[in-house]
């Protein structure tokens, strides 16, 4: 089972299942992976901006990043049991 | 090599992710002053230094921050040609040093492990490790350097002695060079593109450090508890907005004292030219010419530098990126993300470096459009045209309930203006020519650091030398030229009547077309060449008043704001100030414009829309003051 990242609780540590490539955006998906959003990987997002809910602060790999909401969905985490 | 030395000059690459400290290892090698910073993206070119350490002289070239050799942007491209040999102007590196951030290796050692794959000769520079021991981390280094199979050197950018470890061992690797020729295969790029030698590369990357870590880094708590200040949704913004008020309001007061003394010296070499020149031509031409049209822009270095002095601790601190997370919202509805930010703030200094960062951005249309907004953010060449300006309507120190500082408040007024046209403009670019939906945000937010004052300084320093440089050069040639036309012809008499002068010749010429926005030749000369350098302005309107002034009355004394408050009425300098809100761009945005995009096409549209705003509202704001 997975889900969106977006759809996970603020704070709390997820794994990432998958990256999704969406037609067109493949090298998106690639530049996701070279920093580190790759199968397996920790990942918690750690601000969500109000309002439009983006951007978004996440922490991955040691460093934070910023990404919107577009971007974010890209990023699928497991679902915990 | 060594008896080849002569003769050639082994060439070495400081490659690295964004944000890792090349730029201040570069200076600290090549005793040189590239810009640096805590934001991603400040080295948007290839910088080339000679280090002559010891025995060995190599030649050192700074390469822009690049997350993978499978790159997506401008600058990172430029870093990506560079390694591969691709770069036409570029011999291929010998040595490749990767500076690595020591206080981030989960994040840095995925570069490293590609950078291997190419085969060139390579050494890992642990930078910052200072830091990273401080916070706790420990390493074992003979381990961490077997398990990555790449020679290994711990180095700090700050002090010499942390770079001295680092030069010995480039020395060492240089020396035993063997294969000088190696080529890169070009179709190694495709290896960085597979996802099982990505997921395969993360995961050594995890293992070494599993491996070599013996106690691992304290995270770093006070970044996180700054940002939730920081990026917060009201306290956020409304520091950024008051960060930028206090700029300004330190621009005016904190200015004064510093000013005075500019101004006593610059009143003093006047009194003192004119005396032992007295009032002939030569005498006029010093004194008038050079030191009124010289001092009278070099009077605004201590405004100046207090900008800069803002400018440069808050991208020392870190804090670059988070006022383009609070922004990203707005600019994106406009249709630019949010990155774009950091190009404009950067505009604020001089639009030539602005143009040039919009290289960060990933999309095309994106980058046109940043770098067709970034002249309405007003540069720092404009600070002398606006303090003079509101200086002629109010004294310096005016204050508003007490507490504000009115000149600062209007011109962060000013600043503003130009910074809500430039996103306005930005929404039209992207509804028309450049239309499409903005790019990829995914920015890195680097830990906050208390600024480096030495760096600061530095930073001022050659900021200062800029503006001498500037004043010393195209100020000083620029006034003399208006000095010459505003003098000649002479009368029978030898007098100069400067109503007849050539420049009043020239300025009257092109005065119908701007009398409409209340400007007289007086204004109009200096337009001319004020697109050479915006300060101009200043200068040949003291060079004007000063000839135009009799030297024997009172007048001749007072300061060159209360001269213009004099000659000219409310509606015409406001109409004035209003006109270098927006136009017109220098020579050398212009063409740095033609180079980074490759023609003459955008450069034009820039110019024609730029000064279509700036005759228009010239225009209007004229015909309701007056």
């Amino acid at each position: 089972m997975e889900k969106c990242l977006i759809e996970a609780q603020i704070g709390v540590e997820s794994t990432i299942s998958s990256v999704v490539s969406y037609p067109g955006e493949e090298d998106f998906a690639l530049r996701l992976a070279h920093l580190g959003f790759i199968q397996g990987q920790k990942i918690t997002i750690l601000k969500v901006a109000p309002i439009f809910g983006e951007p978004i602060l996440i922490s991955l790999r040691g460093g934070q990043l910023a990404l919107t909401k577009k971007e974010a969905s890209c990023i699928m985490v497991e679902r915990k049991q | 090599m060594r008896g080849e030395a002569k003769y050639f000059t082994p060439l070495v690459a400081l490659a690295g992710t964004p944000n890792c400290g090349k730029s201040s290892l570069f200076n600290i090698l090549t005793g040189k002053n590239q810009r640096t910073g805590n934001f991603p993206g400040i080295t948007v070119e290839k910088k080339m230094g000679d280090v002559k350490w010891a025995n060995s002289l190599y030649r050192l070239i700074d390469l822009p921050g690049t997350y993978s050799l499978d790159t997506r942007t401008l600058d990172e491209k430029v870093a990506k040609d560079v390694l591969f040999g691709l770069d036409k102007n570029v011999a291929k590196p010998h040595l490749i040093v990767v500076v690595v951030d020591s206080t981030n290796l989960g994040k840095s050692l995925y570069l490293p492990l590609e950078i291997k794959k190419l085969g060139i000769p390579m050494i890992v520079a642990l930078n910052l490790y200072d830091l990273a021991t401080e916070r706790g981390q420990v390493i074992d280094i003979a381990k961490f350097e077997r398990e990555l199979g790449i020679p290994v050197v711990t180095s700090v950018a700050t002090n010499k002695n942390g770079a001295k470890e680092l030069s010995l061992k480039i020395e060492k690797m240089l020396e035993s060079l063997t294969d000088l020729n190696a080529s890169v295969d070009p179709n190694t790029i495709k290896v960085f593109r597979d996802m099982s030698f990505i997921n395969k590369t993360f995961k050594e990357v995890d293992d070494i450090l599993e491996s070599s870590v013996q106690s691992k880094i304290k995270p770093d708590n006070i970044t996180q508890r700054i940002d939730r200040w920081a990026l917060h949704p009201v306290i956020g913004p409304t520091f950024l907005v008051f960060a930028f008020l206090i700029m300004f309001q330190a621009i005016f007061s904190w200015s004064g004292p510093l000013m005075d003394v500019v101004d006593s010296a610059v009143g003093m070499l006047s009194q003192y030219a004119s005396g032992a020149l007295g009032k002939g031509l030569l005498g006029s031409f010093v004194v008038d010419g050079i030191i009124g049209g010289v001092g009278n822009v070099i009077i605004f270095l201590p405004q100046i530098l207090i900008l800069f002095l803002f400018v440069l601790i808050l991208e020392d601190v870190g804090y670059m990126g988070r006022a383009a997370f609070i922004l990203d919202n707005i600019m994106r509805r406009l249709g630019l993300p949010g990155k774009a930010v950091v190009p404009l703030l950067s505009s604020h200094a001089c639009a030539i470096p602005g143009i040039m960062a919009a290289r960060t951005l990933a999309d095309d249309k994106d980058r046109l459009t940043t770098m067709m907004i970034a002249p309405l953010t007003q540069c720092s060449a404009r600070l002398p045209v606006f303090a003079l300006l509101i200086g002629a309507f109010f004294a310096a120190d005016t204050t508003l309930w007490g507490v504000l500082n009115l000149s600062g408040l209007i011109m962060f007024g000013l600043y503003m203006v130009g910074i809500v046209s430039a996103f306005i403009m930005a929404a039209v670019f992207k509804r028309t020519v450049l239309s499409g939906s903005p790019s990829h945000l995914l920015m890195e937010l680097p830990p906050y650091r208390l600024p480096d004052i030495k760096q600061v300084l530095k930073g001022l320093w050659n900021r200062a030398k800029i503006f001498i440089k500037r004043a010393g050069t195209i100020i000083l040639a620029l006034s003399m030229l208006i000095w010459v036309l505003v003098s000649f012809p002479k009368d029978q008499n030898g007098e100069t009547q400067i109503g007849e002068s050539y420049a009043a010749t020239v300025g009257k010429a092109i005065e119908p077309i701007f009398r409409p926005l209340g400007f007289d030749w007086r204004i109009t000369t200096a337009l001319i060449p004020s697109f050479g350098a915006r300060e101009i302005v200043v200068s040949s309107l003291g060079t004007v008043l000063s000839i135009e002034g009799d030297p024997d009355s009172d007048e001749f004394s007072s300061s060159l704001g209360t001269k213009i408050s004099k000659t000219f009425s409310v509606a015409t300098l406001l109409s004035l100030l209003v006109w270098f809100i927006f136009a017109p761009q220098c020579v050398s945005t212009f063409a740095i414009m033609r180079r980074e995009t490759g023609g003459w096409k955008w450069p034009a549209v820039m110019g024609l829309y730029t000064l279509a705003l700036a005759y228009f509202f010239s225009f209007i704001t004229y015909q309701i003051m007056a």
